[in-house]
């Protein structure tokens, strides 16, 4: 019987050793688009070259990018992927569709498998 | 001497651990020790399981469509008495897995890891055939070595880290058995807790606590003894850390119904068992837990 507050005692030792507590991750993506420059203006039919680096840190879940009608919020997907990468890059050649004139969005949306959704923007016009 | 064993072990246990804690370790071998009614005798056996997994299209990729996970493992257990109130146990497995996704099959094969413990009898008067009543209890802890194979996950691969062959990590295990008998019928309830340390990799898996309770009836054909069972079974698995953040869309639990049968003849033990999911909640159901087949041939000496 002697040996039971001995057996505790290393059971308790046991379960006190572990590592400082986890967090979970708040942290989304970081997104960068790289091309096309901001207020960069197109005519229809021109084709968009687009160039976009995404870092997250435990790891993606999948990226969006979107063309968006400022004057509607109307969306046209352009591009969307799913991947586990910490870091990844894309280079792509986008063709633009038959869309009225005016200004538009390009909108990248990147999710981590914490549900973190980071966004990034800028403008471009087309005439 | 056997108390003073045990004891040797269980403080050899810390120090393992706290190697582990520096840097190395971890799990994923199953933990549950399973129904095994004659409680005395060495015994070795081969043991076959298998766990199989759905996988539910990511809402934001349907495209992607349905995939699926067989753990299939079969693995070397004995159990050895070290006089009257001590038992060791090894289990060494043998993994041979399936991934099934849209773009083809990819099988995983090797040695699994092994698990050792070290259990100790509380109380039993089991063997008395005056008493209508009879109880068992024993406690057991013991380890789970990363003999198996754990490979880092690299860009762009799939992301379930559970879909190796070992943990990469040491592990600590704690078991507590107990049987209630009553004349031929009786009921056993078995609790396991697995304390997972990080591997080398900083990715940890979650703490495991597996309990399970079932009803048995030995029946006497011949010389045959047959024992039925029907019991329930409750897994929960806390969040995977990868270093140092949760990863939430791990984890979870799940409720199964258990059926099983027991033969033993001369000095062998075939069982063979089923269960089923009747409620889950694995890895923010992404996953759906099928059923689980197990099947094993014991012989005892």
């Amino acid at each position: 019987m002697k040996t039971y507050p001995i057996l505790l005692l290393a059971f308790f030792s046991i379960l006190s050793c572990n590592k400082e507590s986890a967090v979970i991750d708040k942290l989304g993506p970081e997104v960068q688009i790289l091309a096309p420059q901001n207020q960069a203006i197109y005519n229809i039919g021109d084709s968009i070259h687009l160039q976009i680096q995404i870092t997250e840190n435990l790891g993606l879940h999948g990226y969006f990018i979107w063309l968006v009608e400022k004057s509607t919020g109307y969306p046209h997907l352009i591009d969307k992927k799913h991947l586990h990468n910490t870091f990844h890059e894309l280079e792509l050649q986008y063709q633009l569709p038959d869309v009225p004139t005016g200004a538009y969005e390009i909108l990248v949306e990147a999710s981590d498998h914490d549900n973190n959704i980071s966004k990034a923007t800028i403008t471009i016009n087309i005439q | 001497m056997i108390q003073r064993i045990v004891v040797i072990i269980l403080l050899i246990l810390p120090s393992v651990v706290a190697k582990a804690c520096d840097g190395c370790g971890c799990s994923i071998s199953q933990a549950y020790f399973g129904l095994t009614p004659n409680t005395n005798g060495h015994y070795i056996g081969i043991w076959w399981q298998h766990q199989h997994y759905k996988i539910l299209p990511d809402h934001l990729f349907p495209e992607r469509g349905y995939g699926s996970d067989s753990f299939n493992s079969v693995e070397i257990r004995s159990r050895f008495e070290l006089g009257n109130r001590v038992q060791l146990s090894a289990i060494l497995p043998i993994a041979l897995h399936q991934r099934q996704r849209q773009d083809g099959t990819t099988p995983l094969q090797g040695l699994g890891d092994a698990v050792l413990l070290a259990s100790c009898e509380l109380f039993d008067n089991s063997d008395s055939i005056q008493l209508d009543w009879r109880h068992r209890l024993s406690a057991g802890a013991g380890v789970k070595l990363p003999s198996g194979e754990y490979r880092e996950l690299v860009d762009d691969t799939e992301s379930n880290p559970a879909y190796q062959t070992g943990s990469g990590s040491w592990d600590v295990i704690f078991n507590l058995a107990y049987t209630l008998r009553w004349r031929d019928a009786g009921l056993h309830i078995e609790g396991t807790y697995r304390h997972n340390t990080a591997n080398q990799n900083d990715y940890r898996f979650g703490n495991r606590t597996d309990v399970s309770a079932s009803i048995y009836q030995l029946l006497q054909a011949g010389t045959t003894q047959l024992m039925p069972t029907l019991g329930l079974h409750f897994e929960h698995s806390e969040w995977n850390e990868n270093k140092g953040y949760f990863l939430t869309d791990t984890g979870g639990q799940a409720l199964l119904a258990n059926v099983g049968l027991e033969t033993y003849w001369q000095q062998f033990n075939l069982g063979a068992s089923y269960s089923h999911p009747l409620q889950q909640k694995w890895n923010n159901d992404w996953i759906d837990a099928q059923e689980r087949f197990s099947l094993h041939l014991n012989y005892f000496f």
